[in-house]
């Protein structure tokens, strides 16, 4: 397979997804961070004043994104998790706490899945139908969590630049649709002293190379027809000094013309459609 | 003023592309230190990114500027793409080695550094019907024994150390000989500028990802400068990092820079090592040709 076909004949795809880490971001980190409210600010930012911004630009250029939201998030900030999906975008999972499922035990992460999953019905009254793994690492097991607790895609591998199906091998697939360090504004932008955030202290990026780096990997996805996944998380995006170049970069997006903006759940509709996995489930 | 060395065709310098083609090795070698670090799915997802779709979007570029590559592969990724291996052969690349897993021959004794290259012939044999010439040193440092065990093997080449910008014969036990060493630097290595990964956190101090206007300023500034004193640029190119549509564009972007000058030698590690042996004495001066 060469080229892909995208919807309505589109160049490309891309997804505007969001990950609403809050403060649980910093508990992950360090979980000393629950006595340091200096720290746990820095991802309260993102609920308080980063996440109105962002959703008011999105309804600006009308396009709808796929917010990954912990249960932990959830728990803390109902009324603006329901704010999210009543504007239209789609709410996915991202567990409950954001703990490194790489080297705690399966059954925990089982365990965090389903509550996870519990607490995102209550609140926005749907079952989701995406997932994406915290930051740090994981494995099988919690793919598998994320299917049994009704995910039938993920977003959090960097194996490939389309969607793909992955074998999950028990007798189940799930669509991954593949993201990239690059396009994730955390890693470039996020910072903290004590604890340290990122380990060597480097300093933060800057911005305009950063989107910059955003836009390079928009037009190289436009140049060869693949799916783009930007990763925001509003607690770094959403500063006032870094908006004007997110919006500058969310409406290049928009009205080059190249690109199907889809949801994750609208991704999965396609392409289970039209490259269903028993059709070609290798690319 | 430097001497300047004489290219092939009077070309004023020499461009070696190389491509460490490292798949998931080098994560599932950081990963074992950790408990079930070998079940850990995101870091190698990273590395696969490379062989799965990177290295192929590499060829097609080769394949329109219609410049050669060498592409240093671990035997274990040789292995796991055969098509891969086939494909970087047939279109008039070079393959070398690169250890079968990555390994820091640092490490490890005569007896292991000699079964890793051996094994790594074997694999290429098969594949692709001849050995390696080449050799890039895979993490790091290599044994002080690694250049004799190479050479008495028939590995004619490395491009591994980082003390010069020109080819030169190696010392082995004191005495120079026909293996020549084509040192390449790390401001040329797009691993040192873009990779990333937050845990197991790459680098190891989790800077961040460099701004890719500046990575080509860099690469196109060294490049200006080889050319200018008519040396052997060699560049380090991992297809897991420079694979990503914005990155392949910086790549891009670097070989039409320094196709426009036009007096350039592209060539692969094999024809740089056999050009300055011909042309090159013992002691690093021009022969009679």
């Amino acid at each position: 397979m060469s080229e892909i076909e995208w919807k309505d004949g589109a160049r490309c795809a891309a997804l505007i997804t969001v990950n609403l880490d809050a403060e649980n971001f910093w508990l992950a980190f360090d979980p000393d961070v629950g006595e340091r409210p200096k720290t746990l600010s820095m991802g309260q930012y993102g609920m308080d004043r980063g996440l109105p911004r962002l959703l008011d630009l999105l309804d600006e250029l009308e396009v709808r994104a796929t917010f990954f939201v912990p249960g932990s998030t959830a728990a803390a900030y109902a009324e603006k998790v329901k704010d999210v999906a009543s504007r239209g975008h789609e709410i996915a999972m991202r567990g409950c706490e954001l703990l490194n499922w790489g080297i705690l035990p399966a059954e925990q992460a089982a365990a965090d899945m389903e509550k996870g999953a519990a607490v995102l019905r209550n609140v926005v009254g749907v079952q989701p139908c995406g997932y994406r793994a915290p930051i740090a690492e994981f494995t099988l097991d919690t793919l598998r969590a994320a299917h049994a607790n009704g995910a039938v895609y993920s977003s959090s591998l960097s194996s490939d630049d389309r969607p793909f199906w992955l074998d999950l091998g028990n007798g189940e697939k799930l669509l991954e649709i593949p993201a990239h360090w690059a396009l994730y504004d955390l890693p470039y932008f996020a910072f903290n002293y004590h604890p340290a955030m990122p380990k060597g202290q480097g300093r933060i990026a800057n911005y305009s190379q950063v989107f910059n780096n955003f836009r390079e990997e928009f037009l190289g996805t436009v140049e060869r027809g693949l799916c783009c996944v930007l990763q925001l998380d509003p607690q770094t995006a959403c500063t006032p000094g870094r908006m004007p170049l997110l919006r500058g970069l969310l409406t290049e997006i928009k009205e080059s013309g190249a690109a199907w903006i889809a949801t994750g759940g609208e991704m999965y509709d396609y392409w289970s459609a039209v490259y269903p996995a028993d059709y070609c489930n290798s690319l | 003023m430097e001497d300047r060395l004489l290219w092939k065709n009077g070309a004023r310098c020499a461009v070696m592309l190389t491509f460490d083609l490292d798949g998931d090795t080098t994560w599932k070698n950081g990963n074992a230190r950790y408990e079930g670090g070998g079940r850990f799915l995101k870091s190698c997802s990273v590395g696969l990114y490379g062989p799965n779709r990177g290295a192929r979007a590499i060829l097609d570029l080769l394949e329109k500027y219609d410049v050669p590559g060498t592409f240093f592969v671990p035997g274990k990724v040789a292995e796991d793409n055969p098509d891969l291996i086939r494909r970087i052969d047939a279109e008039g690349h070079e393959i070398g080695q690169h250890g079968y897993t990555h390994e820091m021959f640092f490490n490890y004794g005569r007896e292991r550094q000699i079964e890793i290259i051996e094994k790594c012939q074997n694999i290429f044999c098969d594949l692709i019907g001849k050995p390696a010439s080449g050799f890039r040193t895979p993490s790091g440092d290599w044994s002080l024994d690694t250049p004799r065990l190479l050479y008495e093997r028939g590995v004619g080449y490395s491009s591994s150390m980082r003390g010069n910008d020109r080819p030169y014969h190696t010392a082995i036990d004191g005495e120079k000989t026909d293996f020549i060493e084509i040192p390449t630097r790390w401001e040329l290595d797009d691993y040192v500028a873009t990779a990333y990964n937050y845990f197991p956190a790459e680098p190891d101090g989790q800077d961040r990802i460099s701004g890719y206007d500046l990575v080509y300023d860099n690469f196109s500034r060294e490049f200006d400068g080889y050319y200018e004193y008519g040396l052997c640029f060699v560049s380090m190119i991992h297809p897991q990092v420079t694979g990503t549509p914005g990155r392949l564009r910086i790549l891009e972007k670097l070989i039409g820079h320094i196709k426009e000058r036009g007096d350039v030698w592209f060539a692969r590690g094999g024809e740089v090592a056999q050009w300055y042996r011909e042309h090159y004495d013992r002691e690093e001066v021009l022969k009679n040709v």
